[in-house]
């Protein structure tokens, strides 16, 4: 019982539910005075949840420090580390390794919950088990599982790899902010809740673009909910990115230049720039939602002098680079695996590490393409359609180099590698699809079909969920010192790669056969059944595969092999040390003296431990 | 120091180039030939459709040239048992690296070029070119949870799109609540209808033949029952179907608005004999009743509850499901909403037909007359 309590997530979740309590009665009691009707669910619940928020954070102990900086208490500065080493992972922590973990953990419990959504939507479209779910809430279902798994398992996972691998691949022995970060995480378990909970409260049937004015107009609590849920996290993403791009530029190891960085390095950089500038263009549209829902401010609904397509543009100037922000890290990991599992150079380093960045900045001037019908100039359609084909080209850089550096190598198919090799086809059919979604004629016929679904999930699974299976098999033994099965990873690797083609083809000639997206039904007689039955199956397949995991880890975490400092016989700076790492990464100083990818060069060294204390950090 | 690569490394090629080779024109073959895109209905599809399979084809060879080198090398490159060592440190080709930025960079351009040729082809790149006096004018105006087509020109307004066949037509797309999509399969693009905008889009049909306008914007949680039948006709069956449209009563006075429609509720005024009243509700884009029962001749007062939130709908009868010949149409009421209509039955008896007029594929009835 006092070790509950003294876990900063159980002291959080009982502030969170008091000031939650409190908001409520406030808001009833301020409304009663005003003479409103007293209760309302949206008003109501929409103050209790700032006021719960704020609760929860203070409960969590994240607040504290900067709460003794500002009163200049001088006393104890935490009582850190007291208890056994797992309540570490449930408390406010500063260490970039245990945030990294606590993202991670956070992104895996709530990955299988938004995969287990959009199955029961796949069981409804299939029509094996009849019709069980009303319009309406196959339309939130549909929905929540977006946002879910965008903006609460994709955006922490990537945050939790960022956080754990760059600090120790770069050299340095924290990360730029530290506070900052456990604040950063902390937020995300607050979104989350609002996200999931908004199916209780009544749903949104927007999707996840939530466009206005549907979803300023004619929902009900749950919109609120994922309003605020996803500008919480989004405040998160943001605060990781300056910490990233902080800890990058100003804290690597002597020696450790632009071009000796591992292409993960590169690839948070390109990432983490993205989320610094863009993420509050969807953080200021849903608080625009939220004010012209609760208080009737007009920005979007022309009744009101708003205008629809403000909202869209706001969305998608996001909302693409999004799409970066969420590969950008997966095309990393794979860039970065394969030469450790082919034995090779990685083919054309320089030009792989810059396509990031390039990618990065094409990726900002193409927004306005998801918006070739939405009624916006015509004048525009054809420099949209041409800044998003040029994004093809950094694209191809990466893929070509890819195969390239497994061209004469000596590959060793491990767990790691296989889910590499799944990530490469699947990206590929991804990025190739993306070509008739860019050009506009095509893309008027493919526009809001299930071809625009399958090409998002294709680049999706082969840009982030792949390539993280990939990082999780690659990175545990760094992380707990011991390896995760060999064998149940292979069976989890094939469940989710036939999972993902049976998911991703099928979906994909729906939408040529023009299938609607988001419809909770179709007649038989346009023949999709059978196409829905194989994409159900394929995600029954993606959610034993996630099961596969979940027990892998924690079978592995007792029983499996010892890993050793590096297992895979990598030559980036993360596996010079340690398995679990030391406290400070590194308890002599790393001086990196040549590229990171020179296998089989002989005499090639990436980086030398100097000796030395740590206190002489920075370039 | 430039790693050394031996003669044998480089007959790995004479296997690829032939394997790429073959796959390649198999998938340009598949692509330009196979028509794997169905229902062709207009000549803005007909243009769309081989863009597509230019595109799809030209991906193919990509698609060929990668799974080939990936394939071969999981199977050829892998490290034999007991052998530790890496493989040859190969780090880059300067020429062969600009060639793949080179290639790619010219295969786009010239499919931008060609697609923003279609683009203009299709009349989608500028709005407003010269009035063409031959096209049809159809207003569109969509709503949460239908369609409404206008001819201004001939004074009628539908809940299906007649359109004659080989005849330009411009739609002008308007949005009463939130933002929908203007789409028939068959035709090829899509225009979304946003309110406070009134969007264009031009389609030439060329098949006659039965399909449907479809919203492909989510709107709401009917957004899958937003659909409206398109009948594409002869010019002649359409000159007379405009003719009949016209000497029908209309079908709604007031335009469907977002605002609950304040209707008196039913009064239980007595009605004289030979009457029955009736229930029916509307909810979740259905009837809660599929069939209505009456005497031949009798005097029905239908109590008509609709509980769609924001949603219009009525309930109009016809002598059968064509909906050619109507006996009966009610006024549009926007849920929450209710209305009272009254009419005669018919004298004969028989099975006839009802449905919700903005609704016609998905709440239809049987009414029958005994």
């Amino acid at each position: 019982m006092r070790i509950a309590f003294s876990l900063g997530i159980v002291r959080g979740a009982l502030t969170g539910l008091a000031g939650t309590a409190f908001g409520v009665g406030l808001t009833v009691l301020v409304r009663f005075a005003l003479g409103r009707p007293a209760w309302s669910p949206a008003p109501v619940f929409t103050i209790a949840i700032l006021t719960g928020v704020f609760a929860y954070l203070i409960g969590t102990g994240v607040l504290a420090h900067w709460a003794r900086w500002a009163t200049g208490y001088r006393g104890v500065e935490s009582k850190k580390d007291t208890g056994p080493s797992w309540t570490r992972y449930f408390n406010v922590s500063t260490n970039h390794k245990i945030i990294g973990v606590q993202y991670m953990v956070a992104a895996l419990v709530f990955l299988p919950f938004a995969v287990a959504l959009q199955v029961l939507g796949r069981l409804e479209l299939s029509k094996l088990f009849g019709q069980f779910l009303t319009m309406s809430s196959y339309e939130s279902v549909i929905s929540d599982h977006g946002i879910v798994m965008l903006f609460i398992v994709v955006l922490p996972a990537i945050s939790g790899i960022m956080n754990y691998v760059v600090p120790l691949m770069i050299g340095a022995r924290d990360m730029a902010f530290p506070h900052l970060n456990a604040f950063s995480f902390w937020l995300v378990p607050a979104g989350a809740l609002l996200t999931v909970f908004s199916l209780a409260a009544g749903g949104f049937d927007t999707g996840w673009t939530v466009y206005a004015p549907l979803s300023s107009s004619f929902q009900k609590v749950g919109m609120n909910l994922v309003l605020l849920g996803v500008v919480l996290t989004g405040f998160s993403s943001i605060l990781t990115a300056v910490n990233v791009l902080t800890t990058v530029f100003t804290m690597r190891a002597p020696g450790m230049t632009l071009f000796r960085m591992p292409v993960f390095v590169w690839s948070s950089i390109a990432t983490t720039g993205l989320s610094l500038i863009f993420t509050q263009f969807i953080t200021v549209a849903f608080l625009l939602v939220l004010f012209e829902k609760q208080l009737g401010m007009g920005f979007f609904r022309p009744e009101s002098g708003g205008q629809p397509l403000l909202y869209q543009y706001l969305f998608w100037f996001y909302s693409h680079p999004a799409v970066y922000v969420f590969v950008l890290p997966g095309l990393g990991i794979i860039s970065d695996l394969i030469p450790v599992f082919a034995r090779k150079p990685l083919f054309g380093y320089k030009a792989v590490a810059v396509s990031s960045p390039g990618i990065a900045i094409g990726g900002t001037l193409v927004f306005a393409h998801h918006m070739f019908a939405a009624g916006m100039p015509a004048v525009l359609r054809i420099p949209f359609m041409v800044t998003t084909l040029l994004v093809a080209v950094p694209t191809g850089v990466k893929v070509f180099a890819w195969v390239t550096t497994m061209w004469l190598g000596k590959l060793r198919i491990t767990v790691p590698f296989l889910f590499v090799l799944s990530s490469i086809i699947i990206f590929l059919i991804g990025g190739l699809t993306g070509i008739p979604l860019g050009i506009v004629p095509t893309d008027l016929y493919l526009h809001d079909t299930y071809f625009v679904v399958g090409h998002f999930h294709a680049t999706l699974f082969g840009g982030f969920l792949m390539p993280v299976m990939a990082g999780i098999y690659y990175w545990f033994p760094k992380v707990t010192g011991r390896v995760l099965s060999e064998s149940l990873g292979r069976r989890q690797w094939l469940a989710m790669t036939l999972g993902s083609a049976g998911l991703i083809i099928p979906l994909m000639g729906l939408g040529i056969l023009g299938q609607r997206r988001r419809v909770a039904d179709y007649a038989l007689s346009a023949g999709f059944q059978p196409m829905h039955v194989i994409t159900t199956v394929a995600a029954l397949l993606v959610f034993a595969g996630l099961v596969i995991l979940v027990i892998n880890i924690v079978r592995s975490l007792k029983t499996g092999a010892v890993a050793g400092n590096n297992p895979w016989e990598s030559r980036t700076l993360e596996w010079q040390v340690s398995s679990p790492p030391p406290e400070e990464n590194f308890e002599e100083m790393p001086n990196v003296v040549g590229e990171p990818y020179s296998y089989g060069v002989p005499g090639a060294t990436h980086a030398v431990m100097s000796g030395g204390g740590m206190d002489k950090e920075g370039t | 120091m430039r790693p050394k690569l031996r003669r044998q490394d480089w007959r790995h090629l004479l296997v690829i180039c032939p394997v790429i080779a073959i796959l390649s024109f198999a998938l340009v073959f598949l692509f330009l030939r196979v028509n794997f895109i169905p229902n062709a209905g207009s000549t803005e599809r007909e243009a769309i459709d081989s863009l597509l399979k230019l595109q799809f084809a030209i991906a193919g060879i990509f698609l060929a040239i990668v799974v080939t080198v990936f394939t071969y090398a999981i199977i050829f490159f892998r490290r034999r048992a007991g052998d530790k060592s890496d493989a040859v440190p190969i780090s880059g080709n300067m020429a062969l690296e600009v060639t793949w930025t080179l290639i790619p960079l010219a295969v786009v351009a010239v499919l931008g070029t060609y697609g923003a040729i279609v683009l203009d082809r299709i009349g989608g790149h500028a709005p407003a070119m010269t009035p063409d006096h031959s096209e049809l004018q159809v207003d569109v105006i969509a709503f949460r949870f239908g369609w409404m087509f206008e001819y201004s020109g001939a004074g009628v307004r539908a809940f299906e799109l007649e359109l004659p066949v080989d005849r330009p037509v411009l739609f002008r797309i308007q949005s009463m609540d939130v933002v929908h999509s203007f789409w028939v399969q068959e035709f090829g693009p899509k225009q979304d209808a946003v309110p406070g905008l009134t969007t264009e889009l031009r389609i030439t049909p060329t098949k006659t033949g039965d399909f449907q306008v479809q919203c492909s914007q989510l709107c709401g949680s009917g957004h899958t029952a937003m659909v409206a039948p398109v009948h594409v006709v002869s010019d002649s069956d359409f000159q007379q179907w405009l003719l009949k449209q016209q000497k029908m009563p209309p079908k709604t006075t007031t335009p469907p608005t977002t605002t609950p429609a304040s209707t008196p509720p039913p009064t239980g005024t007595s009605v004289p004999g030979g009457s029955v009243t009736l229930h029916l509700t509307a909810r979740n884009i259905s009837f809660d009743q599929n069939t209505i029962t009456v005497a031949s001749g009798a005097r029905v007062t239908l109590l008509f509850d609709n509980q769609d939130n924001g949603v219009p709908h009525n309930v109009a009868f016809y002598t059968d499901s064509s909906a050619g010949k109507s006996i009966f149409v009610g006024q549009l009421v926007t849920g929450p909403g209710n209305i009272t209509y009254t009419f005669t039955a018919p004298p004969t008896p028989g099975t006839y037909f009802f449905r919700c007029d903005v609704h016609p594929t998905t709440m239809t009835g049987t009414f029958i007359v005994r």
